[in-house]
């Protein structure tokens, strides 16, 4: 492999977010986000009000990235067939002993897609929602593994006004990537604001949004085969290490206040790391790409720690490189 | 053959190390589990690699095994195998006998099952399920499983599960709970799980199975292990500690004899097993940190290292001092003699022997001890082992009593369980329309879709935990709570909001003086962040006068803010008004308008203010009245006297006309 097929893919996915920028303004961060998600096939969560084009973002990248799509709207009666796919009750005879009667899942929905849609996913019940966590972790359905390469899951924020539950933090940890974004109007984005009202006030511009199906699954696999093949240097490392143990040592992160597991912060970063790296053009990790950890932590730690992210990751840079 | 078999042991261990970093007990809990034939039941937070190393650790043993991910709609067919309906004409045409049978499956037909997030599954379900695991068949079938390995994330609120209860917690002899590399600060393990995922670990193989016969041969070779009478001397002098010395009993244990005298000697003998010896020593007593960590109280089980050290220190004293020999001899013969045949049921004889040894030791020693505990514990003033960590709450007598009559008035509204379409199938109802075939039992459709009759399949019941109802403490912090009251009140609060942990209500604290000061916890006031509000609560500052208005008008904007039903204020002071509406007739009347309880406890030797009464009178809240006693404490008494309040009320049966002068006071401020 060369940095050659590194620069390929990453014009690959630039690609796709000039896609996205044609029918969404502004929120970079949750396109950066969605496309290292795609990438190192990592889940995805994204929380935000209403009418910020969360549901719209989602759908575009799956359209774009012209993989098999699925989007389930969850609600208050969500139940594992609807996710999966239908219930069947098959009958056989079984000799004279009599009929066998088994109720079993002809599959669809999450099972058979590609890239799924998990739309207010924080409207189902809590209690509903884990025959999630195995399907998103290990990508299996009982014993048979399932195409998925990422889920992209919505909520609005979980606080009385909206009629949902916080997602557990067992299924909240499955998904890697994990992104707060709010409207424009109350980012105080005026430029944005103003680009998207030309935008729809435009004669020509059609409310019908057709993303172009510009990459497939090929794509995908070769940049996942890639990835594996970018390198970490043992001061990403060092620096990883060193701000996780600040996270429990000065910050006094614990299960109590945080979700700090060894799954996401020991295994996945990593390949979100080689992620942003590849996304770069590089087949190496350089410490900056450490960043990409505010994707992360976002739902993961206290909210005052998690603005601090960037600050906290230049400081651990510097304080391990000397 | 030995070596065999610890050949293949070893073989597990290095797969196992070869998936998973760290995790030692984990790892040797899973052997002893596989070894012993008991089921395994792991807590542990989300990805410290539960799932993974239950299920290398059955892979690399090649045995026939069975995963099943439990959720919320979990059937018990789903676990046990497939119905079959068998059908048969009646003779002379009066008809067809329709009778479900089971096909065996799942866990009934697998060596080891892994019971993936146990807790989410329903209670009901559940059941049937551990009774299963624990008489080792199902109806007259005996089953093949060896062991069943039981995941759970913690039992907290927030992850959506139903602890297990007791008795299904103990048909899981060995618990453990997990940790990951980072939570616990281990770094040096945490860089080499970096280095190890690098880069993405191939699928599991089939190379590095072990044969599944030689652990059905250490099963078998575990029991002639020899318990050497200093170990089970040891053993029951342990035994003796807890229940004795740390107070272990039914109210806050599970020390059933099933456990503690059936299967922890089986589990003494694997230990000794695993580590390569015929013979057990004290050593092996350390397995029982796999087995006490959720059926003694947390705090006795931090301990339980030096416990074992010293119990053992203690008996070989005794042991060096007395002559116990001859008793003992008799007993290792037995063993021996058990140990020695390979018939099933002279070895359950020679065990049965060494529980009744232990039982009638225990006896004995307990009642030599009885008299003996009564003292110290009245020298201790209580139970020496239960730790008095925040506030100390028994200065205030009667707290129980406040509590136990806010409980009452906290549950009256909501029941626990609602129904409602998302919630867990608790049992079965009649269908209402035809909808309602798509939750309803599969089998009972079949037979309905067969045969048309007016009698519709049933459905499943759902039901939900109410989301309780709310909650807010609102505290006088003013400058005449300094000091003693601050800190009785400080107790009140503690308890009161571990009342409302266990109501599983939403709770939000309020300090008040002449301002009013919400806390907020991550931007929220609202919070099921129970040890937050103590905390808050625990470290006060007291200052300034007193202004009722302020409190209560931030505690009802917060209720409006949200839709709960039931919706409590507990108000806690020690003084009248001295600064607002001395009456807070405006918050009164939205308190009223929004059904909020008001629930006041006075605390001082001066007369309780009327507002309170009224405040509580109206909102349909209880009122408390608390005073210091003579032993330094805190009386808390109910108040009754309505006297005053239909005074004021001008209610015709009091007779008297309105008080006037107390609205007037308040008109001049």
């Amino acid at each position: 492999m060369n940095s050659e097929s590194a620069k390929t893919i990453a014009n690959q996915f630039v690609d796709l977010r000039k896609e996205m920028d044609k029918f969404v303004v502004g929120h970079e961060t949750v396109k950066t986000g969605l496309i290292l998600g795609m990438m190192s096939r990592e889940h995805i969560y994204i929380e935000g009000p209403p009418g910020m084009a969360k549901t719209m973002l989602a759908e575009i990248v799956a359209a774009a990235s012209n993989l098999k799509f699925y989007l389930y709207q969850f609600h208050r009666d969500t139940r594992l067939a609807e996710l999966v796919g239908d219930v069947v009750i098959q009958r056989e005879r079984d000799g004279d002993n009599g009929e066998l009667i088994v109720q079993s899942i002809r599959k669809g929905g999450v099972l058979t897609a590609e890239i799924c849609v998990l739309d207010d996913i924080s409207r189902a019940p809590g209690e509903a929602l884990n025959v999630l966590l195995r399907i998103l972790n290990e990508r299996q359905f009982q014993t048979d593994p399932i195409p998925l390469l990422t889920a992209i899951a919505t909520s609005n924020p979980t606080v009385d006004d909206y009629y949902n539950e916080p997602l557990d933090p067992a299924n909240l940890d499955r998904f890697t990537i994990q992104i707060r974004s709010s409207g424009l109007i109350q980012e105080n984005q005026w430029d944005q604001v103003q680009e998207v009202i030309n935008l729809y006030s435009d004669s020509e511009f059609s409310d019908e949004v057709k993303p172009q199906a510009m990459l497939s699954r090929k794509v995908f696999d070769n940049a996942y085969e890639v990835l594996h093949k970018v390198t970490v240097p043992d001061l990403v490392k060092r620096c990883l290490i060193d701000l996780l143990s600040r996270f429990v040592n000065q910050f006094k992160l614990d299960p109590s206040n945080s979700l700090i597991t060894d799954r996401s912060f020991l295994v996945k970063t990593i390949k979100v790391l080689k992620a942003q790296a590849l996304l770069s053009g590089r087949i190496e990790v350089v410490p900056d790409d450490l960043n990409i950890l505010s994707f992360m932590t976002t739902f993961r730690v206290p909210e005052e720690i998690n603005r601090s992210m960037p600050a906290l990751v230049a400081e651990t840079i510097q304080r391990v490189a000397s | 053959m030995t070596a065999k078999i610890h050949g293949a042991i070893q073989g597990v261990q290095e797969r196992m190390n070869d998936f998973i970093i760290g995790h030692y007990p984990v790892k040797e809990a899973l052997l002893l589990a596989l070894i012993s034939q008991e089921h395994l039941y792991m807590q542990g937070e989300p990805g410290c690699a539960k799932t993974l190393l239950a299920e290398v650790a059955s892979d690399t043993a090649n045995l026939n095994f069975h995963f099943s991910q439990l959720h919320r709609d979990t059937r018990l067919t789903e676990l046990v195998g497939d119905v079959i309906l068998e059908k048969k004409e009646l003779p002379g045409g009066k008809g067809e006998v329709i009778r479900q049978k089971l096909m065996p499956g799942g866990v009934l037909t697998c060596e080891v099952a892994l019971l993936d997030d146990i807790c989410r599954a329903p209670g009901e379900a559940l059941n049937v399920l551990l009774g299963i695991l624990n008489e080792r068949k199902f109806l007259d079938l005996k089953i093949p499983l060896m062991t069943a390995i039981a995941t759970t994330n913690p039992t907290e609120d927030e992850y959506y599960n139903e602890p297990l209860d007791p008795a299904n917690l103990d048909r899981f002899t060995l618990q453990l709970k997990t940790q990951g590399a980072v939570t616990s600060s281990n770094w040096d393990e945490a860089r080499k799980i970096l280095d190890r995922y690098e880069g993405f670990p191939a699928e599991m193989l089939s190379e590095g199975r072990v044969s599944a016969d030689a652990l059905r041969d250490a099963f078998k070779a575990h029991k002639k292990v020899l318990l050497p009478p200093v170990v089970l001397s040891a053993y029951r002098r342990i035994l003796d500690d807890l229940r004795n010395r740390f107070g272990c009993d039914a109210g806050n244990s599970l020390l059933t004899d099933r456990t503690m005298l059936v299967k922890v000697p089986k589990l003494i003998k694997a230990m000794a097993f695993l580590h390569g010896r015929d013979t057990a020593e004290t050593e092996d007593l350390r397995v029982l940190k796999y087995i006490l960590t959720f059926r003694v109280p947390e705090n006795v089980y931090e301990n339980l290292d030096q416990i074992i050290d010293q119990a053992i220190e203690e008996n070989e004293q005794e042991q060096s001092d007395e002559e116990q020999g001859e008793q003992m001899q008799g007993l290792q013969e037995q063993e021996e003699q058990a140990a020695g045949s390979e018939e099933q049921d002279a070895e359950g004889e020679g065990e049965n022997a060494l529980i009744q040894e232990i039982l009638d030791s225990l006896q004995a020693e307990t009642q030599k001890t009885e008299s003996l505990k009564s003292v110290q514990q009245r020298a201790n003033g209580g139970d020496q082992s239960s730790k008095v960590t925040r506030s100390a709450p028994q200065q205030v007598e009667n707290l129980e009593f406040l509590l136990e009559k806010i409980r009452g008035r906290l549950e009256r509204n909501p029941a626990e369980m609602e129904m409602h379409p998302g919630g867990s199938p608790r049992s079965y109802r009649r269908m209402r329309s035809f909808e309602d075939f798509l939750d309803a039992d599969y089998v009972e459709t079949a037979i309905w879709l067969d045969r048309l009759n007016p009698t519709l399949p049933r459905s499943y019941l759902r039901k939900k935990k109410h989301m309780g109802g709310k909650v807010i403490i609102v505290r006088d912090v003013s400058q005449s709570m300094e000091g003693r009251y601050a800190r009785w009140t400080s107790s009140v609060v503690t308890k009161l909001v571990e009342m409302v942990r266990r109501k599983r209500m939403r709770v939000g604290y309020i300090e008040f003086n002449h301002v009013s000061h919400k806390y907020q916890h991550d931007g929220r006031f609202f919070t099921r962040d129970y040890d937050k509000i103590i905390d808050s609560a625990a470290n006060v500052t007291c200052s300034g006068v007193t202004n009722y208005q302020y409190p209560l008008r931030d505690a009802l904007e917060e209720f409006r803010k949200g839709r709960s039903e039931n919706k409590h204020i507990l108000f806690l002071t020690d003084g009248e008004p001295t600064q607002g509406d001395w009456l807070v007739r405006e918050e009164r009347r939205q308190a009223k308008g929004m059904g909020v309880a008001i629930h006041t406890l006075f605390i001082g030797t001066t007369e309780c203010p009327e507002i309170l009464d009224i405040l509580s009178e109206e909102t349909d809240g209880s009122r408390f009245l608390a005073t210091p006693n003579d032993k330094g404490g805190l009386l808390i008494e109910e108040r009754h006297d309505r006297g005053m309040m239909d005074r004021y009320l001008g209610r015709p049966d009091a007779g008297e006309p309105r008080r006037d002068d107390v609205s007037s006071a308040s008109r001049n401020t």
